[in-house]
């Protein structure tokens, strides 16, 4: 089975991978990624043989509303080619969403649904960011530094981590990070090495199971979704 | 004073009849569209109206000028309206209205003004001069003064003529409009700033923040010339020697000259002064690579923002213009001889929808989802 999934950055990117890899045996998935390639913008990995039963390509679209307008443009050429499922997974953190607000959801999912007649892609949002996911499951900073507390966090940000959703409560989520990192006079940066580093910390048992119902909904709609590949 | 509507039309009822019109503008402005549509034409008979009201041009040029302009003035916004005719080198008709009140009429060589009296007087211009040329008066006809002020301060780049190994002669000086915009006087102009408090260093992490990094960045006398001249020179991170600027890259320079430029500007229109001026930049991504191109947009909108300086770009270039927002695009479309331009105003549904559907911006062009029947509707208009 091949699954496209198209992500604004590097983040989601090194998210999604890492989330996948936790549900898959590593023999039955091969997962790799493309970035934009300069002004052009071809997949050029698409005809890679693949030796696992799945093979999952995350195109990172490089920001500036690119990953729907690259799965605009890719999707019949990759369906073409085998591919079978799309996801896209974009933040809502935009000049669009300020001026317009929830409606874009609308407005996106309906643009979505009139290429969209096989109902194989699946458009998701991170609100606002991805990090609002890391900030979910607050033991990953814990697990970092022990100084990152929920109670020494609360000092910091001014809200509890354990009672607050972050999908709601946040505006920007990564600056929130950059301040508890800040706390402990260390930088999150959204650099590989600083993204790969909390994302290695994520219990992923806690995350995708334990706060349903509770928080981070637009996280749980996503997971729902992905897990339909999952054998 | 800001220039918030530009009209211009020329050789009309004649086979080289030509006009654009509709051209809407705010403080950050995109003119976009694709080749051939009369992007760099609209920058040059903007340039050359701003030439001749400041007398560099020994006869007028023909055509209907039509500008709109919003003039602030101790918390209270004027809006004025200056429109000239002209055709054989001569003034055919020329108004100006502040606030819907005409404070200047005139045919040919008759006509009347208003002064700041209110006093509406009878005047005999000669014809083959606009008003502002012969009755510049700063307490009698201020508002003059100001179109005079704005076109003074008109900054239009040609980046495509900058090269690093033009160098010009010391003896003219940098406060000459034609030297400043033909970038051959960057390296007087940074000698005229570097010595101000932290410009260098400024210039410095511009320069990294758009992927050049260098570490240092002087303006010297260049010995190989006849005659005296200033050159720049800098060093790049991780060299041990310095790079002359015949020796800096077209691409490099033409950044490093925006990037001087736009520290000259700051320093000269700080936000207390109350003057504006205009930064007019043609084909701005012009001879930089894809993520540079964007990077310098970007860095352009952030040196300016809260400075009174009007930004005014020209491109086509994808990644330049998946950089700045579509309200600032005036998209030029042209059909036969009447170029329009559609943009957030006189399209504002469009543009609506199509922010919200989360496509990159330069699909806005390429998919021409900007039109709508509204946008069709109004070229049918400009044909009948």
């Amino acid at each position: 089975m091949k699954i496209a999934i198209f992500v604004e950055g590097q983040t989601e990117q090194i998210f999604i991978t890492k989330l996948l890899y936790n549900f898959f045996p590593p023999e039955k998935i091969q997962i790799l990624s493309t970035r934009r390639n300069g002004r052009h913008e071809e997949i050029n990995i698409l005809d890679k043989a693949s030796h696992a039963e799945y093979f999952v390509l995350i195109y990172v679209a490089e920001g500036d509303n690119r990953a729907l307008s690259a799965l605009k443009d890719y999707y019949p050429k990759m369906e073409h080619r085998g591919f079978t499922k799309f996801f896209v997974l974009r933040d809502l953190k935009s000049q669009e969403y300020k001026k317009f607000g929830d409606a874009i959801i609308d407005k996106q999912r309906s643009f979505i649904n009139q290429i969209n007649s096989k109902k194989n892609i699946f458009l998701h949002y991170s609100k606002m960011e991805i990090e609002a996911w890391f900030l979910a499951a607050p033991q990953l900073f814990y697990e970092i530094d022990k100084r990152l507390t929920v109670q020494n966090i609360k000092k910091t940000i001014g809200q509890d981590l354990d009672v607050v959703d972050p999908e709601i409560a946040f505006k920007s989520p990564a600056s929130e990070v950059k301040r508890i990192f800040k706390s402990i006079d260390q930088s999150y940066s959204k650099s590989e090495t600083d993204v790969k580093e909390i994302v290695s910390h994520i219990d992923w048992a806690e995350l995708c199971f334990q706060f349903r119902g509770q928080k981070i909904s637009f996280f749980y709609d996503f997971l729902d979704d992905i897990s339909q590949i999952i054998p | 004073m800001l220039l918030t509507k530009f009209q211009f039309a020329e050789n009309e009822n004649t086979p080289n009849y030509w006009k654009v019109t509709d051209l809407d503008l705010e403080k950050i402005n995109l003119i976009v569209g694709l080749n051939a549509t009369g992007k760099t034409r609209t920058m040059n008979v903007l340039n050359i109206f701003c030439s001749q009201a400041r007398g560099e041009r020994a006869k007028l040029c023909n055509g209907s000028w039509e500008f709109s302009f919003k003039k602030k003035k101790e918390d209270k916004v004027f809006l004025y309206k200056y429109s000239a005719v002209i055709k054989n080198q001569e003034v055919q008709k020329e108004q100006f209205i502040i606030d819907e009140n005409i404070v200047l009429d005139r045919q040919l060589d008759k006509g009347w003004i208003v002064d700041n009296e209110g006093q509406r007087k009878d005047y005999d211009p000669p014809s083959d001069k606009l008003t502002l040329q012969v009755r510049r008066d700063k307490k009698d006809y201020p508002y003059l003064e100001d179109l005079f002020y704005w076109a003074q301060n008109y900054y239009n780049f040609k980046l495509n003529k900058a090269r690093s190994d033009h160098l010009i002669a010391d003896h003219f000086a940098i406060d000459d409009k034609n030297r400043l915009e033909s970038f051959s006087s960057i390296p007087r102009l940074l000698g005229s700033i570097i010595s101000e408090k932290n410009i260098k260093e400024e210039i410095i992490k511009d320069m990294e923040a758009i992927g050049y990094p260098i570490k240092d960045i002087t303006a010297k006398n260049f010995p190989f010339t006849p005659v005296p001249s200033t050159a720049l020179s800098l060093t790049e991170k991780g060299l041990l020697c310095e790079t002359e600027q015949m020796s800096i890259s077209t691409g490099m320079y033409r950044a490093l000259g925006i990037i001087i430029v736009l520290h000259y500007l700051r320093h000269n229109y700080s936000a207390d002064k109350n003057v504006w001026c205009t930064f007019a930049a043609d084909d701005v991504g012009e001879g930089l690579d894809f993520s540079r191109s964007s990077k310098l947009v970007k860095l352009i909108l952030k040196r300016t923002e809260d400075y009174p300086i009007q930004v005014i770009l020209t491109s086509n270039d994808s990644h330049l213009l998946n950089s700045i927002s579509v309200e600032y695009w005036n998209i030029l479309t042209r059909k036969g001889h009447v170029v329009k331009s559609i943009n957030y105003y006189n399209s504002k549904e469009s543009f609506d929808e199509f922010m919200m559907l989360g496509l990159n911006n330069f699909e806005l062009l390429s998919g021409e989802m900007y039109k709508s029947r509204k946008t069709e509707d109004l070229h049918k208009e400009e044909i009948l």
